[in-house]
C-alpha cells in the first residue's frame, strides 16, 4: 500500500513537473526570438545610433537564457563599443562571448565573436592578430560554408591590406570577396566588397577597372532600389573622374552624390562631397568656389563634431590657399588644422581614458563579484559544515543516550535477577528448613512408634505370661485377656504397616502387591474356609505411589476384605487390580450376604474407605445386593505421587 | 567518525551482554527451579509420611484408651474376684 502511494505520488510530481515545463516554453520562446532579432539587426545595421538600448535590453533578456544567447548580447556589446571605437571594450565583450560554452550548431557566434576581434585590432593598427583572427572566423565560416561571413572576412582581410598600403594583396582578397558573393550581388557584403576594390583601383591608377566595378554597383544598388548604396559608386566615380582629368564628369557625379547625401540628411556624407566638390573647383583653378565649399564642409563638420573629417578638411583648404599663394591664410588653416587635430588627439585620450575608466570598473565589478561569489561558496561551505557538524552531534547524543538506556536496562534486569534469586534462595532455605522440620517430626515419630512397638509386645507377652503362669478358670477374665492381646497385636500391625509406609517415600505396586498378599495369607489363616483370589496385571507392577496414596490403597483393600469376612460372610473373595486406559481399576468382589445400599446404615468403614479414595483423588462404586454379594470398584489415577491435599 | 564506530560497537557489546547475562540467568533460574521441585517433592513426601505418622497417632491414642478401659476392667473384675474370694484380706 505505501509502495503504491509514493508511486502515485511521484507520478504526480512527474506530470506538474512537465506541465510547468509546457507553461514555460511559450515565454522562453518568445523572449529568445526577440534576442535573435535584436542580434541581427545590431550585426546589420550600418548606423547604430539608438543601438545602446537594444543591446541594454537584450543583455537583460539573456540573463536566464542559455549561453549562445548570452553570447549573442556580448557580441552585440561588442559591435556597439567598436563603432563608438572603444575596441578595448569592445575585445572584452568579444572575447567574454567566446568564453561562454556553447554547442558546436551554435560556433557561427565565435566566427563573429573573432570578425569582431579582428576588426577592432585593424582599427588600432595591430595587423599580425588582426590577421590572426579574421583567418580563425574565416576556418569556421568555411567549415559552416556561411558565404555571407566568408565573403565579409575576406573583405576585411582587404581593408587591412589596403591599411598597409599593399594594394595587390588587398585585391586580390576583395576579388575573393566578390566572387564569393558572385550570385547574390544583393548582398551589403558584396557592395562594401565592390566599393572597396574600387577605391584600391582608384588608388593604383586603374581608373577604368574602378569605374567598371563602379557602374555594376550603382546597377545593382537600383536594382535593389537602395539610394544610399549609390552615394559610395557615385562618389568614387566622381574621384575617378577627377583625378584622370575629367572635371566636367566629375562635378556631374559629385552634384548627383551631393543630392543623395541631402535626401538622405547625413551630415558626414554632405560635409565630405562639399569637400569633394571644394577639391574639384581647386583642380578648376576656381579657387574662390574651392574655398567658400571647403569653409561650407567646415561650418557642417563643426555642427556635426566630426573632427576628423574636419581635420581633412582643414588640409585641402591649406592647399587650397596655398595654391592661390595666399600662404597666410595657408598658415592660419593649416594653425587651425593643427588645432583640431590636436583636439581630436584630446578627445581620442580622453575617450581612451574613459575607456580604460570603465574597463577598470568593469574588472573591479567582476572582482568583486567573483569574492561576493567565493564569501557566498564559504558561506555555503559552512552552512554545510554547521548542517553536518549537527547530524554529527545529534547521532553522538542518539548513540549516548541509546548506551545510557542499555546500561539502565542492564542494571535493572540484573536487579531484578538478584532480586528473583534472592527470592528463590528464600524459598530453598525455607524449604530446607521446612525439611529439616520435618525430618526431626519424623524422626521423633520413629522414636516414639519403636517405644510404643516395644510397650505392646511388652503388653502381648505379658498377657501371654499370665494366661500361662496362672491357670485363670475364670472366663470373663480370660475373656478380657484374650481381648486385649488380639487388641494389641492389632494394633502392632497397623503400628508395622504405617511404619512400611513412613519408611519408603515411594510405594512400588510391587511391594503393595507382597503386602496385600501377607494380609490375605494371614486372613486364610484365620478364615480357611473363605477362598481368595489375587490378581494383578504385570503392566502395574512397576507404577509408582506416594506414601499415603499407597498406604490409603491398602487400608482401602484391608477394609473391603475385612467387611467381606467380618459382616458378609463370603466364601469367596477375589481382588483383581488392572489398568483401565489412563487410570488403575481395583475391582473386590465376594459373594457374601450382601446389604441393600437404599436402607444400610454407613458404619466407620465404608465411611473410611471413601474417604479414603477421593482424599487420593481416586472414585469409589459400591454395588451390592441382599444375598447376591458385593462389587467395589476403586478407580486411581496412574500419578499418585502425593495425597490430593498435598 | 571514530567516536561513533566506538559507540556502535559499544551499543552491540552491551546487547551482547545483556543477552548473556538473561541466558546465564535463565540457566540458573532453572537450576534452583529444579532444586525447588526436588525438594518440594521431598516436602510432600515428608508431609505424607507425617499425616500417616498423625494418623496413626490418634490410632495409638484409641488404642491406649482401649486397652485402658480393658485393662481397667479386668482389674475391676480381678479384685471383684479376689474380694468374692475373701483374698483381700
Amino acid at each position: 500500500m505505501k509502495y503504491r502511494s509514493f508511486l502515485i505520488g511521484i507520478f504526480f510530481i512527474l506530470v506538474s513537473c512537465t506541465e510547468s515545463k509546457e507553461k514555460e516554453k511559450p515565454l522562453s520562446t518568445a523572449n529568445r526570438e526577440n534576442i535573435k532579432k535584436w542580434f541581427n539587426s545590431v550585426r546589420e545595421q550600418n548606423n547604430r545610433e539608438g543601438d545602446s538600448v537594444t543591446v541594454a535590453n537584450m543583455g537583460k533578456a539573456a540573463t536566464n537564457e542559455p549561453a549562445e544567447y548570452k553570447a549573442m548580447a556580448s557580441i552585440a556589446s561588442g559591435i556597439l563599443y567598436s563603432v563608438s571605437s572603444s575596441y578595448e571594450l569592445s575585445i572584452k565583450h568579444y572575447e567574454k562571448a567566446l568564453r561562454l560554452p556553447k554547442n558546436r550548431d551554435a560556433d557561427t557566434l565565435n566566427a563573429f565573436a573573432y570578425t569582431g576581434i579582428g576588426n577592432c585590432y585593424k582599427h588600432t593598427g595591430d595587423y599580425p592578430k588582426a590577421f590572426d583572427n579574421f583567418y580563425k572566423a574565416l576556418k569556421i565560416f568555411e567549415n559552416r560554408n556561411h558565404k555571407l561571413g566568408i565573403s565579409s572576412v575576406y573583405a576585411f582581410i582587404g581593408e587591412v591590406h589596403l591599411q598597409k598600403n599593399d594594394l595587390k594583396s588587398a585585391t586580390e582578397n576583395l576579388k575573393i570577396a566578390l566572387k564569393t558573393l558572385e550570385n547574390d550581388k544583393g548582398q551589403n557584403g558584396w557592395l562594401n566588397a565592390a566599393h572597396t576594390l574600387a577605391n584600391v583601383y582608384g588608388m593604383s591608377g586603374d581608373y577604368e577597372s574602378a569605374l567598371k566595378i563602379d557602374e555594376e554597383g550603382l546597377r545593382i544598388a537600383d536594382s535593389i532600389k537602395s539610394r544610399i548604396e549609390k552615394v559610395p559608386f557615385l562618389d568614387n566615380k566622381a574621384n575617378c573622374y577627377m583625378y584622370s582629368g575629367q572635371l566636367d564628369s566629375a562635378q556631374y557625379y559629385f552634384e548627383e552624390c551631393l543630392k543623395l547625401d541631402i535626401a538622405s540628411g547625413n551630415k558626414k556624407q554632405i560635409a565630405d562631397t562639399y569637400s569633394n566638390l571644394g577639391n574639384l573647383a581647386s583642380f578648376q583653378k576656381d579657387f574662390k568656389k574651392a574655398e567658400a565649399l571647403t569653409l561650407k564642409s567646415i561650418d557642417i563638420l563643426k555642427s556635426a563634431n566630426n573632427k576628423f573629417n574636419l581635420t581633412k578638411c582643414y588640409q585641402i583648404l591649406t592647399e587650397i590657399y596655398a595654391r592661390q599663394g595666399n600662404f597666410k591664410k595657408a598658415l592660419d588653416a593649416e594653425i587651425a588644422y593643427h588645432e583640431e587635430y590636436r583636439k581630436m588627439i584630446d578627445e581620442k585620450k580622453e575617450a581612451s581614458l574613459a575607456e580604460f575608466k570603465i574597463l577598470h570598473e568593469t574588472e573591479k565589478k567582476e572582482k568583486q563579484l567573483a569574492e561576493n561569489k567565493v564569501e557566498l561558496l564559504q558561506k555555503n561551505a559552512e552552512v554545510r559544515r554547521r548542517n553536518n557538524m549537527l547530524i554529527v552531534l545529534s547521532l553522538l547524543v542518539f548513540f549516548i543516550l541509546l548506551i545510557g538506556f542499555l546500561i539502565y536496562r542492564q542494571q535493572k534486569l540484573k536487579h531484578r535477577q538478584q532480586q528473583q534469586e534472592h527470592d528463590l534462595k528464600t524459598a530453598i532455605s525455607q524449604i530446607e528448613t521446612q525439611n529439616k522440620l520435618q525430618n526431626q517430626r519424623l524422626a521423633i515419630s520413629r522414636d516414639l512408634h519403636d517405644n510404643i512397638g516395644a510397650q505392646l509386645t511388652f503388653i502381648i507377652s505379658s498377657v501371654d505370661n499370665i494366661k500361662y503362669a496362672f491357670d485363670i478358670k475364670n472366663t470373663k477374665l480370660d475373656d478380657k485377656l484374650h481381648t486385649i492381646n488380639s487388641f494389641a497385636k492389632d494394633t502392632i500391625v497397623e503400628l508395622r504397616d504405617t511404619i512400611w509406609a513412613m519408611n519408603n517415600s515411594e510405594i512400588v505396586f510391587e511391594d503393595l502387591k507382597t503386602r496385600i498378599l501377607n494380609f490375605i495369607e494371614k486372613a486364610k489363616e484365620a478364615k480357611e474356609h473363605v477362598s481368595f483370589k489375587f490378581s494383578i496385571d504385570p503392566e502395574i507392577n512397576s507404577v509408582t505411589l506416594g506414601s499415603i496414596p499407597g498406604m490409603n490403597i491398602y487400608r482401602t483393600i484391608q477394609e473391603a476384605v475385612n467387611n467381606a469376612l467380618k459382616y458378609a460372610d463370603a466364601s469367596e473373595i477375589s481382588i483383581d487390580i488392572k489398568p483401565e486406559g489412563n487410570d488403575i481399576r481395583i475391582i473386590v468382589v465376594d459373594d457374601g450376604s450382601g446389604f441393600d445400599p437404599e436402607t444400610v446404615e454407613k458404619g466407620n468403614g465404608i465411611g473410611n474407605m471413601e474417604k479414603r479414595i477421593q482424599d487420593i483423588g481416586g472414585k469409589i462404586t459400591m454395588e451390592s445386593e441382599v444375598g447376591k454379594g458385593t462389587t467395589i470398584g476403586i478407580l486411581l489415577p496412574r500419578n499418585l505421587t502425593g495425597s490430593k491435599s498435598s | 567518525m571514530f567516536i561513533i564506530v566506538c559507540l556502535c560497537a559499544a551499543i552491540v557489546c552491551l546487547t551482547i551482554d545483556f543477552k548473556k547475562a538473561k541466558s546465564r540467568h535463565e540457566l540458573k533460574i532453572g537450576e534452583l527451579n529444579y532444586a525447588i521441585v526436588q525438594m518440594m517433592a521431598s516436602n510432600d513426601s515428608q508431609l505424607g509420611q507425617l499425616k500417616l505418622s498423625d494418623e496413626l497417632k490418634e490410632k495409638l491414642k484409641t488404642a491406649r484408651e482401649t486397652i485402658d478401659k480393658d485393662m481397667l476392667a479386668m482389674q475391676y473384675d480381678f479384685v471383684e474376684t479376689l474380694s468374692k474370694n475373701k483374698l483381700l484380706d
